[in-house]
């Protein structure tokens, strides 16, 4: 699976990490971690991906961050959806839907055997 | 907080916070490090298992940092770091053209900063009043009350009107300069005439200026048969009483009333009006009212208001305009022309307009040499450009943008920019210190607003023209740089002469250069002969044995006409008894001062349509030793004046050669009769020319002016006024005992009258011409200084394109070509754009010449040719110079090693 995530999350990535965040504020561990389950273990992603990627967004002021305690009771970065990144969410997940609907139609085609 | 502001904290915080933005960085990573280890042990991994498996999984961390760093803005600044090492580096390889740019550059700014200090300080320093701009002067219009002596004057009893009758002025102040007999403390260097000013009590609360210690005036303080009360200026109260507070409250005299001083100002503030040490507080209405004698009447010199919040200068004056038409009206007599009165900003008093056209011209050559610092800089970027050819051309091949390759030529040349106009800066701040030391020295009464110093608006000023001139040097190389492909590049490395360099922009750019570089040098010359004319002109006196001073004079003992003449016969025996040569005196404008004080005249026989056509020309009234101390002795034709002729005998003059030829052709003057007519419309009884005397300026130099230098005089004795009068003291040896002792036996004969600076002529014209002198030595040297910049700038440019060439003469050398032939290729390249070149610097030069000479009114000047042709025999010289040596270099060459090189 995770070969095929490569290609495919690089596109999705964000889309991810800002629909996971739409939930609680998260530290990047537990982003990581949520991805992995929502997805039934089919999506990892890997931190030399997931921080460049939590810091572009926080650069562009999708995302916002503040150092908290963990469960563990560590100091750890959290991050949370800004309002513009609720707007962005909204857009991604608009084209997403509508890119993977046009996909899907082209797949269903029935094929000439 | 908006997203670019976010984003530019971010970055900001990772430019300046570095260490804690990495140590977050590190903290961050290590946690989710952690974190995955824990999974694994909890999953049953022991501790050391689990950490490589963790350290596995989580891949390269450095890598991954990077790519964070990438987003977080760390890169701008280690990309700058680089490209600022890389620009260093490159400048070191190339330290000859590296050198000349930065030298180009630390001139040009440092000249154009010099002049910008200069000019700011002079011109555009504020004097910081509150309100200063609703601050205007009433006068008179000057060319409607052209008949009074001094149109400007204000009588105490128009100003009352003007104070009660105007309906758009806030407040408004009245002033009168003038050096009373100050008197305070017994020692005798307290006493002396000191230039002041009355004032009328509300002067400071109008200027809403504080005192320093003490206080300023209060009206109860104006109770008449009181003490004056006096403010004291901070230099005045430093130099008089050595900063000693005790003189607070002192009493004293000034003239003949008793003083007392309430207080002393900040040093800011002082010598305003111009020329005032100390201030007196003066109710001029009421001491209008105790009909004072004639000579203590005053006018007022200044009248300043303060216009109310949202008046205009336009309402301000159709105000005061219709408050003269009313005092016209109900007093005619003596007010029939108050008609015209000005009402403009006071701040246009601060300097002349000759003076400020001179001062922006200054400005504007300052401007000229800024771009010609620029034109030489983007030639030399060019060709450095040229030089690193190849390589940008490989950075290309490889990858790098057409904005990077930009960049990086624009970084180079900023560095550079940036190195020499700091350098400049330096330059800028001795310089303008020591110019404005020279003048301040010798020019007392500077007004207080005026300061010449890098401050901070010069070095803001200097910043955006570093600015400018970095990105006129270098944009243009660095855009022909990207636009140019790199196998075009490549291409012309292997040919080792390169298109990126004298292509036709180049050449434009010499052409500017030239041109620039030929009207400066145009100017500096012109400017070195009138300074030369200036300095060597002869005279047919000796300014340095001659003392001169001016008084006023007045009091008991010289109430009546005939005293004038007493007093002058009594100076003279007193002095001529102490040694000096010989004694005289004279009435109007003093020697060497051209049109001293032009009144018309009438030539009889001659018809004039209107009065308004006669002619003009200097009149002076002397005594029969004037022509004597001033060595025109010997008349060139008739006779001098005598003892003899008085009040009683026959009008005469004597007139110059100068009016001779003016008015007479060469027809002889003798017996001609000539009528003066004063500034009142009175007029003279004709008088009978008896003599001719020579000019007293060598008639060479005089060129376009002649008329000004026309003369009648008049002898004293016919003529008796009671304004200031000249005394010349013709001494046999300069010593500096003469201008104390003729002062102070003035002081005993009159010790009342008004006695202006005695120095002696030499002191006197230096004074007069300080302003002058110094506009013509900046001019000078600045044009000298930017042509010799501009001929390195065109040796650099004109030799570097020749030596790019030299393995292509060497080819065609070896085919058998003439060294003759390669100088002559050399020489063509470009020629077009220089003649252009010289051709608009010729008419540019030409035009700042006729401006400033008659702005300065200039004498001495060679004619267009010969500066022109100085100026380009110069350009020339530089141009075949910086030919010569490369070409000499490649006919000398071994056609075989020369293709090798």
């Amino acid at each position: 699976m995770e070969s095929t995530s490569n290609d495919l999350l690089r596109g999705a990535l964000d889309l991810l990490i800002l629909k996971v965040l739409s939930t609680s504020e998260l530290h990047g561990w537990d982003i990581s971690k949520r991805i992995h389950v929502v997805s039934g273990d089919r999506i990892l992603v890997k931190q030399g991906s997931l921080y460049p990627a939590l810091h572009r967004l926080e650069l562009k002021n999708f995302i916002d961050s503040k150092w908290g305690v963990s469960e563990a009771g560590r100091s750890a970065k959290f991050y949370r959806l800004t309002k513009k990144g609720k707007a962005q969410l909204e857009r991604e997940v608009e084209t997403w839907l509508s890119f993977a609907g046009s996909v899907s139609s082209i797949l269903s085609l029935k094929g000439v055997d | 907080m908006s997203g670019w502001l976010k984003a530019l904290r971010i970055k900001l915080r990772a430019l300046f916070q570095n260490r804690v933005v990495e140590n977050e960085l590190q903290r961050e990573m290590s946690f989710h490090l952690d974190m995955l280890t824990e999974q694994h042990i909890q999953n049953g991994m022991n501790a050391k298992a689990a950490r490589k498996a963790a350290l596995k999984e989580f891949g390269n961390l450095e890598a991954s940092k990077e790519r964070s760093r990438d987003s977080l803005g760390f890169r701008v600044v280690t990309d700058l770091i680089r490209d600022i090492g890389f620009a260093l580096r490159n400048a070191q390889s190339t330290p000859g053209s590296s050198f000349l740019v930065v030298l180009i550059m630390a001139f040009g700014i440092g000249v154009s900063m010099t002049m910008f200090a200069f000019v700011k300080g002079v011109l555009w320093s504020e004097m910081g009043f509150p309100d200063e701009d609703r601050i205007v002067h009433i006068m008179w219009d000057p060319d409607i009350k052209a008949s009074r002596t001094s149109p400007r004057r204000i009588r105490i009893d128009d100003y009352k009107q003007f104070e009660e009758s105007n309906r758009t002025l806030e407040s408004i102040i009245g002033i009168v300069q003038y050096a009373p007999v100050f008197r305070f403390g017994s020692a005798d260097s307290n006493q002396g005439r000191i230039p002041a000013a009355a004032v009328t009590p509300n002067f400071f609360s109008f200027l809403s200026i504080p005192s320093l210690y003490g206080r300023t005036f209060a009206s109860e303080d104006l109770e008449m048969g009181g003490e004056i009360p006096v403010v004291l200026s901070f230099d005045f109260w430093q130099s008089r009483f050595g900063g000693d507070l005790s003189i607070l409250n002192a009493t004293g005299t000034i003239g003949s009333k008793p003083a007392r001083i309430i207080g002393i100002m900040p040093p800011k503030f002082s010598y305003f009006p111009v020329g005032a040490r100390y201030w007196m507080g003066v109710d001029f209405y009421l001491e209008r009212k105790l009909e004072l004698p004639r000579q203590e009447r005053r006018n007022l010199h200044y009248v300043l208001g303060k216009a109310k919040k949202g008046i205009s200068y336009q309402q301000v004056e159709s105000d005061f305009e219709s408050i003269a038409a009313r005092l016209a009206e109900e007093y005619p007599l003596g007010n029939d022309t108050l008609r015209g009165i000005r009402v403009r900003n006071h701040t246009a008093d601060k300097l002349d307009s000759s003076d400020r056209k001179l001062l922006y011209t200054l400005l504007f050559c300052g401007i000229l040499v800024l771009f010609v610092s620029s034109a030489n800089v983007s030639n030399l970027m060019l060709a450095r450009a040229a030089r690193r050819s190849f390589e940008l051309a490989t950075r290309h091949a490889v990858g790098a943008s057409k904005v990077h390759i930009m960049y990086q030529v624009v970084l180079d040349g900023f560095l550079l920019t940036l190195l020499g106009g700091i350098l400049g800066l330096f330059f800028a701040s001795f310089a303008s210190s020591y110019v404005w030391n020279i003048y301040k020295l010798d020019f007392f009464h500077l007004p207080f607003w005026w300061q010449v110093k890098v401050d901070t608006t010069t070095i803001f000023v200097a910043l955006g023209a570093m600015a400018t001139a970095s990105f006129l040097g270098s944009i243009i190389p660095a855009i022909r740089c990207a636009r140019r492909d790199s196998f075009a590049l490549l291409r012309d490395d292997s040919r080792t002469s390169s298109s990126l360099y004298m292509g036709r922009l180049s050449k434009i750019l010499v052409g500017v250069q030239i041109a620039f570089a030929l009207s400066l040098a145009m100017v500096a010359t012109a400017m070195i002969f009138a300074q030369q004319a200036m300095e060597s002109q002869e005279k047919t006196y000796d300014a340095e044995k001659l003392v001169v001073g001016r008084l006023w004079l007045g009091g008991p003992g010289y109430e009546e006409e005939g005293d004038l003449l007493q007093f002058q016969r009594n100076l003279r025996e007193t002095m001529i008894e102490k040694g000096a040569q010989d004694v005289c005196f004279w009435l109007g404008g003093g020697i060497g001062e051209r049109g001293g004080d032009p009144q018309r005249i009438e030539i009889l026989g001659t018809l004039y349509d209107d009065a308004s056509l006669r002619p003009q020309t200097s009149i002076h009234s002397v005594s029969p030793e004037y022509f004597d101390v001033y060595g025109l002795h010997k008349p060139l034709a008739g006779r001098l004046f005598t003892h003899a002729d008085t009040v009683d005998s026959q009008p005469v003059a004597i007139v110059n050669q100068a009016f001779v030829e003016t008015y007479f052709s060469q027809a002889d003057p003798i017996g001609r009769q000539v009528k003066v007519y004063e500034k009142n419309g009175k007029a003279s009884p004709w008088l009978q020319i008896v003599g001719v005397v020579d000019n007293y300026v060598d008639k060479l130099l005089l060129g376009e002016t002649w008329n000004d230098y026309a003369m009648v005089y008049r002898p004293y004795a016919q003529n008796q006024q009671r304004f200031f009068t000249g005394v010349a003291l013709k001494i046999r040896e300069n010593e500096n005992q003469w201008t104390t002792s003729l002062s102070s036996e003035m002081r005993k004969l009159a010790p009342f009258s008004m006695i202006n600076v005695v120095r002696t002529l030499r002191d006197e014209e230096s004074f007069k011409g300080m302003f002058d002198t110094l506009i013509r030595q900046l001019f000078g040297f600045f044009g000298i200084m930017s042509f010799i910049v501009a001929s390195i700038g065109l040796y650099a440019v004109v030799s570097f394109s020749a030596s790019q060439r030299v393995r292509e003469f060497g080819v065609r050398m070896a085919l058998g070509a003439h060294a003759r032939d390669i100088i002559f290729s050399v020489a063509q390249t470009g020629i077009i754009q220089a003649i252009l070149g010289l051709a608009a610097g010729i008419t540019l030069g030409q035009a700042l010449t006729l401006h400033l000479s008659e702005s300065m009114q200039l004498v001495g000047l060679p004619s267009v040719w010969v500066t022109s042709l100085i100026a380009v025999m110069l350009i020339l010289a530089t141009v075949i110079l910086s030919l010569l040596a490369p070409s000499l270099k490649a006919t000398r060459l071994d056609p075989v090693k020369a293709l090798r090189t």
